[in-house]
């Protein structure tokens, strides 16, 4: 099954990293799109169907804060998946703020094996198509 | 000094988790020649780090899985995403009062005599015999 994957970062290099990993969880036919914050993202809503987003958190112009609102806000997209990933680490007040409205909160650096379980998970993709733990020996993200 | 000691543990653990580089035991002092410089001004704090074009590239490089020599734009891309993530780490533990999200880092290249180091406290972490110039002041 195709799936639509929306990686937002201000970074670059982390949104190459992100769908390389995504890639090495070999979840099938994926077509990433990208986002450098989130006006660019909404963007991208606007004309394209998701089926899940990693967003960042501190990004310029939209911050994932009002993205993740913004989102929940749209009927189409209430349900898809979102997962943050982000470098802030006081979990306490993100918790406060993202309760109820994102799947999962990741702190960088993250583990590969943390993106493919919410992949499967959420994606709900049958856990024999998937890679295998060796690919991802000795990497962290 | 004791947040100096915070920032340079949390860039080293990064370092490691993220970029495979794992730190080494201080090499004699020299004049290290730094061709990168990645900083960021907080409202309690400025933090700079200081990098070779050759470490500087071989963190690029396995960040990214790339097989070429990196363009000077995914170094600084990368450089800035790594004081992003240590600056992240450090203020949850420097600064736990801390609630404004982060401003953003920067990244340009340098040379030794371009960065102003007036007031900062300076340390070093090592990695394949070449320094890396970690500059701190509390505001």
């Amino acid at each position: 099954m195709p799936y639509n994957i929306l990686v937002v970062d201000d970074s670059r290099s982390l949104r190459r990293v992100m769908i390389k990993t995504i890639r090495m969880c070999h979840i099938g036919d994926v077509t990433y799109l990208q986002a450098g914050n989130g006006v660019e993202a909404l963007e991208v809503l606007s004309h394209e169907w998701i089926d899940m987003i990693f967003t960042d958190i501190n990004m310029p112009e939209m911050d994932g804060y009002t993205l993740v609102e913004e989102i929940r806000k749209n009927p189409v997209f209430e349900k898809t998946p979102i997962v943050v990933i982000t470098s802030e680490t006081r979990r306490r007040d993100m918790n406060n703020i993202l309760e109820g409205k994102v799947e999962a909160i990741l702190t960088k650096p993250f583990r590969p094996e943390d993106i493919r379980d919410y992949l499967i998970k959420l994606l709900a993709i049958e856990e024999q198509e998937n890679a295998e733990d060796d690919d991802f020996e000795g990497v962290d993200f | 000094m004791q947040k100096m000691m915070i920032l340079k543990e949390s860039i080293s653990n990064i370092l490691e988790e993220m970029f495979f580089l794992v730190e080494e035991t201080p090499t004699p002092e020299e004049e290290w020649i730094f061709d990168f410089c990645t900083h960021i001004e907080a409202d309690d704090f400025l933090i700079k780090i200081l990098i070779s074009k050759n470490l500087a590239q071989e963190i690029t490089v396995n960040f990214l899985g790339l097989a070429d020599e990196p363009e000077t734009e995914d170094i600084t891309d990368c450089l800035q995403e790594i004081l992003n993530m240590v600056t992240g780490n450090f203020v949850g533990l420097a600064y736990p009062d801390h609630k404004k999200l982060l401003p953003f880092p920067a990244c340009k290249p340098c040379s030794n005599k371009s960065v102003k180091n007036d007031g900062f406290e300076e340390e070093f972490l090592f990695y394949h015999e070449q320094a890396i110039k970690i500059l701190f002041k509390n505001k």
